[in-house]
């Protein structure tokens, strides 16, 4: 798994992407207890010049020359099983860029917030995303002004309040 | 008023949410050692259940 985010940050340094974070059930394990999951998620910030289209094949590319085999849509990283995913909203590309620095071993790694994980999930909106928020609420110091920030100008409010309202009600 | 069997129930209830925290604040190299054993064994209730298993991974 070190050497998994080690490969990941090489993506940055040599400008494939902009930047990454690690988000999804991985992410949770930093704020939350274990849970089992596959995969990791690492969501990337790729800038596009002007007229062009998005493509992940350079960073496909360098990741299998540093010994990534791809499964289905997943890649086997340093024996971990990762999922490439292009932040894909603005909530998602926000959730990028402020993501915090957290360190496996002696390697740091970029992960999204436990205010941002929440939000995603509740966009997403699965049974094992409102299962996940459940967690970070519970365990995790969730900030409730940043989670409220981020609801309301991600236009998130009314799902939010449908979930506490579905929670509460369990 | 309370039945022994709901105060029971309830000590229950917190124990295991103390745990949880507790679970929470382990650090992320001990969690990913649990991530690989919960992997393996889901990975014997998917074979028991003739389910395709699922990626083991390898820690480095």
């Amino acid at each position: 798994m070190e050497q998994t985010v080690h490969i990941l940050n090489e993506l940055a340094e040599r400008k494939l992407v902009e930047s990454y974070a690690i988000g999804g059930a991985m992410a949770a394990f930093f704020y939350a207890e274990a849970v089992v999951t596959e995969d990791l998620d690492a969501f990337v910030l790729i800038a596009i010049p002007a007229g062009t289209l998005l493509t992940l094949t350079p960073v496909y590319d360098y990741l299998k020359s540093r010994g990534a085999v791809e499964q289905r849509e997943h890649l086997i990283l340093a024996g971990t099983l990762v999922q490439l995913i292009p932040a894909y909203d603005a909530l998602t590309e926000e959730a990028v860029r402020q993501a915090v620095e957290r360190t496996i071993g002696q390697t740091s790694t970029k992960v999204m917030t436990a205010e941002h994980l929440i939000a995603i999930a509740l966009k997403t909106g699965r049974a094992k995303d409102h299962a996940r928020i459940a967690l970070l609420l519970d365990e995790a110091d969730v900030d409730p002004a940043r989670l409220t920030d981020i609801l309301t100008r991600h236009t998130l409010m009314e799902r939010w309040t449908g979930f506490r309202k579905s929670n509460h009600e369990n | 008023m309370k039945t022994d069997a709901q105060e029971i129930a309830e000590e229950i209830f917190r124990r295991k949410q103390k745990g949880r925290r507790e679970a929470a604040r382990l650090p992320i190299e001990e969690k990913l050692r649990i991530l690989v054993e919960m992997q393996k064994r889901a990975n014997a209730v998917r074979r028991a259940s003739g389910r395709p298993e699922m990626f083991v991974w390898h820690l480095n």
